[in-house]
């Protein structure tokens, strides 16, 4: 809950912020523009302006028998010295030939230098202001006023929805402020925060008794928690912001919920859903399954050579798995895949993998149920561990069979070291890339891509929609969200039991 | 001494060449740092996959290379999000001139020139000359040939191609008069050219056909190493794949017996590419110059086997006498410029799809066709194009 | 007798591709056949002899090493902190904490490759090996804590009061009696937190920008190109690849299954 509440505060800070930005810069740009545009419709009529940084008038460029090859001996031309200083600028031809096919150009440098090129008739103008006094710089002050106070109110909503909710309101208003701008609103917003202030104090001063007493679990919390903060929390913060943007030419647009709309207005993406949740649910499945089988195989005292079958079992873990995937590939192949000589060799039709969903999701399936069963049984082996002995002696002595031992002490002892890891492992095949994308790539027509190979495919394949991808990120963050509530919940409900 | 603390700045280049067209690019790199008063030349190789990424990441953010090397293909994203630096400006004919036409028209965007050509990728026609002795001069003959060495049993084909690739089928639908973009860059999928084509791939790939089903690139280069196939279609990668001491020719691919035309493959030109924020432009620029000049291309023919982009290297007697480089230089007259648009990325996967429909499911070619029409202009259209 | 076939049909299944690249590895040339045909004809070490004899390879199985190694001692180690707060310490903010390293699970990676880039660039890590262990621990840890929070709580707490009332201190009963009891535990996180740096290479050849700072999965990468594959070389490769991690594990084995002795649980 207030994971919730920290997370919206922060992402509408950062959305204001850019929005911020954005107005204040182009108020800026917008002045340096006119000014530049006066001037240059000065230059193109001759008229001289030696204080200018740079100008100069250019005729039609020489002909080539290449479109794109355009002299810069314009650059040199005796006008451009009479306007203005004139210099032999790389950057000042390349705006120019962009102008005579665009009809204006402008470009502003980091610096803030602004160059625009006009073309007027049958010249094309260009000059160069200087820095206008430089762009606003980033409030800081009012941002981390904005985060500190909405991650305060948040923690100290504690489930108190109101709290939390008037701590979102207080982030919105400021951030709004940041924007908006106008003195009296600031002062309104500053007197609407005053309960929210109060009873953040209130808070705070329990929080500050709790930190010091907890001390030592805090201490011991934090390194590890820091680190996800820098290298995890803050990218997931501008995928979650550039949800909300839409890119096109290099350029990010603002449109609202579009992204969103437009993924869930598809029938498609359920479909993706399906077969993405099919998908984690049959892996995990297989996973557990045979790993546990395999980890309590090996625990049986019966077994020799114990050491060197551990060994060769987690081998699929340690080969890199691009090889393997394109090995599991090949090996479905039609014709000359392994898999169907044996189907063949034992009297069975050969199967063509890759033209049904159904056997190409199989193909798929069998691939990541190779590549990651070592994990679950290092895993299980690992759990295994934490059950004595000594309650399976007893068992035995009440005369529990081997089936009964298994679903009565095995599996509930092992539940602690195991819900973990399948939780994990939920969220890791749920987003495993690499075997569909290698394996099946989706065949036949899609029908095998799961949310992450769709994303990617928006991002890199359909034209760079990295918003689009982002919000599809932010849908499978959370439909993850939701099933690890849910997941934990039983679990807390069990411990209680 | 006063000589040496001169401080020249360095020049950094990444590419992802491999074997022989890495052994040639470093040679030509100590050849320049051998130079007096130049600034030192320094490669980074990177693996493929990455480097297109690794550029979009870098570049923006100042940690860049100067210069890299890639496939035209990607200089219109590239020239638009501001990652690629426009060098006309440095440029003037008789240096535009060192080239052959098709490979430095292709590095042309929007007006500007972004690179210069070191050399083009097309396909062509391989063929084991143990299992053939003229290789087919028309699709007819194509199809013929290929019949009489198909024996799907014994797992043996005619020709093996990546059949539901598009730019492996590029050849034939451009043959047939199809093609994805017109001249003007507007959508052109749905035509009775492209229908016809894709009807021939159907017929190549299907039950009487010569193509085995699923081909891959893995697949081919086997296939072809065990004397299963008898030809495939590929480019110059595909040479450093051949089996040692298998006798194989190339050849031009064939004409399309109903149209009279050459089937023509999707050309690539591989440039080196100047980034928008390299150091020192100029700098950049005089290894660019070295990098394509006719020696350099030479060298790049000789010890790669590059198809290079130089029309001096053509005149040599030892680039002539190669019969593979010739294969590529003749085929080059009949390909068509693969576009170096975004649009034109959008346009491979739906297609793809169109050509399993038809070619692995025997689906009816017209509405395949309109389906991966609708789905790139989808796409066009959510990428506000 | 049906265990030990169950074992030695699973072990087959699982060694058959493996094989395969095994077979590849072996074999000149670089076309790469995905069939049965077990009969090796010639057998070549050229591979293994080109793969080893590139320039850098040393530095960069050596870099491979350092960020894997130094991934498992950061990674283990601060989530052994953050796990044993989680398990034996109720405090303010420990539920959402918990939720907290599961949730930065949930974001998928593949989509985060250009914000980490920013910030390593911020933080001056970029091109460093240093910035790569900082991602790969941080990438592990959320598994480690929730593996050894859920082994911690396995065991007995009386231990640990026993221990406190002999004087001992927190810290002590932390390294003294809870760390060497859960030994499988921490071998699981150790062997993961390893596989997780060693095998990676997306992160790291998009941040490496140096030949002497690759580590091996992008060698590895570099042999895969546009259109075609040097399948012996990344055969060989892979096989030299997974050779550490066997080491690793078979010296791991031995705590992966040291369980609770008898004497300490009874206590």
């Amino acid at each position: 809950m207030k994971l919730c509440y920290a997370v919206g505060a922060l992402a509408i800070v950062l959305a204001a912020t850019l929005g911020f930005l954005r107005q204040r810069n182009q108020d800026a740009e917008t002045r340096a523009l006119t000014q530049a545009r006066a001037l240059a419709a000065d230059v193109a009529a001759r008229r001289p302006h030696p204080e200018l940084a740079f100008a100069a008038v250019v005729g039609e460029p020489p002909a080539s028998k290449y479109p794109f090859l355009r002299k810069r001996r314009w650059l040199l031309h005796p006008e451009a010295a009479r306007v203005g200083r004139a210099v032999d600028d790389k950057d000042a031809h390349d705006l120019v030939a962009q102008a005579q096919r665009a009809g204006e150009v402008a470009r502003f440098a980091d610096d803030g230098t602004l160059t625009l090129a006009l073309r007027a008739g049958g010249a094309t103008a260009i000059v160069r202001l200087r820095p206008p006094g430089g762009k606003q710089p980033l409030p800081w002050g009012w941002l981390l006023l904005a985060i500190g106070l909405g991650g305060a109110l948040a923690a100290a909503g504690r489930g108190r929805a109101l709290a939390g909710a008037a701590g979102l309101a207080l982030c919105a208003a400021i951030c709004a402020t940041m924007v908006a701008g106008p003195g009296s609103a600031r002062l309104l917003v500053g007197l609407a925060a005053l309960p929210g202030l109060a009873l953040c104090w209130a808070h705070a001063r329990g929080a500050l008794a709790g930190l010091g007493r907890h001390g030592f679990a805090y201490a011991y919390v934090t390194p590890a928690g820091l680190g996800l903060l820098v290298l995890v929390l803050v990218p997931f913060a501008v995928g979650c912001v550039l949800g909300f943007f839409d890119h096109a030419r290099g350029r990010y647009t603002f449109v609202g919920f579009g992204n969103f709309r437009e993924i869930l207005g598809s029938a498609e993406f359920y479909a993706t859903l399906a077969v993405t949740i099919a998908w984690t649910a049959v892996n995990v499945l297989l996973h557990v399954a045979i790993g546990l089988a395999l980890a309590l195989a090996l625990r049986e005292p019966w077994v020799r050579l114990r050491g060197l079958f551990r060994v060769l079992l987690i081998l699929p873990w340690a080969v890199p798995n691009y090889i393997t995937a394109l090995l599991w590939k090949g090996m479905f192949h039609q014709q000359y895949g392994a898999i169907n000589t044996i189907l063949s060799a034992c009297g069975l039709a050969r199967v063509s993998w890759f033209s049904g969903f159904v056997p190409a999701f199989a193909a798929n399936v069998v691939t990541n149920t190779w590549l990651g069963f070592p994990f679950m049984m290092v895993v299980c082996l690992g759990a295994l561990q934490s059950i004595p002995r000594e309650v399976y002696e007893a068992a035995a002595v009440d005369g529990a069979g081997s089936v009964a031992r298994f679903f009565r002490i095995t599996l509930p002892l092992l539940r602690p070291a195991l819900v973990p890891a399948v939780i994990i492992g939920s969220i890791w095949t749920f987003n495993q890339f690499n075997i569909i994308y290698l394996v099946s790539e989706g065949k036949p027509g899609g029908s095998t891509d799961i949310l992450i190979t769709e994303a990617y495919r928006w991002a890199f394949e359909r034209g760079e929609r990295y918003g689009l991808a982002a919000a599809y990120g932010l849908i499978i963050f959370l439909v993850l969200f939701a099933f690890c509530m849910l997941a934990t919940r039983k679990r807390r409900a069990a411990e209680v039991t | 001494m006063i000589q040496a603390l001169v401080l020249l700045q360095t020049v950094v280049l990444w590419h992802s060449y491999r074997a022989q067209e890495k052994v040639a690019i470093e040679q030509l790199a100590a050849q320049w740092n051998a130079l007096p008063d130049v600034p030192r030349l320094e490669l980074l190789a990177v693996p493929y996959d990455a480097l297109a990424d690794k550029i979009t990441a870098a570049v923006p953010r100042g940690h860049g290379p100067d210069l890299f090397i890639f496939a035209h293909d990607r200089i219109g994203d590239w020239a638009e999000s501001k990652i690629l630096e426009p060098i006309e400006f440095f440029v003037d004919e008789p240096l535009c001139d060192r080239f052959l036409r098709k490979t430095i028209d292709a590095l042309a965007y929007g007006d500007s020139l972004y690179g210069l050509p070191l050399a083009y990728k097309s396909t062509a026609l391989f063929y084991n000359k143990a299992l053939i002795a003229r290789p087919p001069a028309t699709t007819a003959e194509l199809y013929e040939i290929g019949r009489r060495l198909t024996d799907r049993r014994a797992g043996r084909f005619g020709l093996v191609y990546e059949n539901t690739r598009l730019y492996f089928h590029a050849p034939f639908l451009h043959g047939y008069g199809g093609e994805v973009f017109d001249p003007q860059g507007r959508l052109h999928v749905t035509t009775p050219e492209a229908v016809r084509a894709l009807a021939y791939a159907r017929l190549l790939g299907g039950p009487d056909g010569i193509v085995p089903p699923e081909t891959s690139g893995i697949l081919l280069a086997t296939l072809f190493n065990e004397g299963k196939a008898a030809m495939v279609v590929a480019g110059p990668w595909f040479v450093g794949e051949v089996r040692p001491g298998l006798s194989y020719g190339v050849v031009p691919l064939p004409v399309v017996s109903e149209t009279g035309r050459r089937a023509a493959p999707f050309l690539g030109v591989e440039a080196v590419l100047m980034s928008a924020r390299a150091r020192d432009k100029t700098a950049a620029f005089r290894v660019m110059e070295f990098l394509t000049s006719d020696a350099a291309a030479l060298l790049r023919a000789r010890v790669a086997r590059q198809p290079v982009a130089n029309q001096a290297a053509y005149r040599d007697g030892r680039v002539l006498r190669d019969p593979i480089l010739a294969a590529f230089r003749q085929q080059l007259d009949w390909t068509r410029t693969m576009p170096g648009t975004p649009e034109m990325r959008m346009a491979w996967s739906p297609y793809d799809m169109a050509l399993v429909q038809v070619v692995a499911f025997g689906g009816a070619p017209e509405p395949a066709l309109r389906e991966a029409e609708q789905k790139i202009q989808a796409y066009l259209r959510g990428a506000g194009r | 007798m049906a265990g030990h076939l169950f074992l030695s049909a699973a072990t087959f299944l699982t060694l058959l591709p493996v094989l395969l690249v095994v077979r590849k590895a072996f074999t000149p040339g670089h076309a790469f056949a995905a069939d049965l045909g077990l009969h090796v004809r010639d057998l070549t070490l050229v591979h293994f002899r080109q793969v080893l004899s590139a320039p850098h390879v040393g530095r960069q199985a050596l870099n491979s090493l350092a960020v894997a190694a130094a991934t498992t001692v950061i990674g283990v180690f601060l989530a052994c902190t953050a796990a044993y707060a989680f398990a034996r310490f109720r405090f303010p903010g420990r539920r959402a904490g918990l939720t907290a390293f599961l949730v930065v699970q949930m974001f998928p990676a593949t989509l985060l490759t250009i914000p980490i880039y920013v910030i390593l660039d911020h933080l001056h890590l970029l091109n460093r090996l240093s910035g790569l262990v900082l991602v790969y621990a941080t990438t592990a840890i959320p598994f480690c804590v929730w593996m050894l929070k859920g082994y911690f709580e396995t065991i007995p707490r009386d231990l640990e009061d026993a221990a406190r009332i002999d004087g001992a201190s927190r810290l002590g009963v932390f390294v003294r009696i809870v760390l060497p009891l859960s030994r499988p535990a921490l071998a699981v996180t150790a062997l993961f937190s390893f596989m997780t740096a060693w095998n990676e290479f997306i992160l790291a050849e998009t941040f490496l920008s140096r030949e002497d700072a690759y580590t091996l999965p992008v060698v590895l990468a570099q042999y895969v190109g546009q259109r075609t594959t040097e399948w012996g070389h990344f055969a060989a490769g892979a096989l030299l690849t997974a050779l550490p991690v066997m080491v690793l594990f078979y010296a791991l084995q031995k705590h992966l299954v040291a369980g609770l002795t008898a004497g300490g649980v009874k206590g």
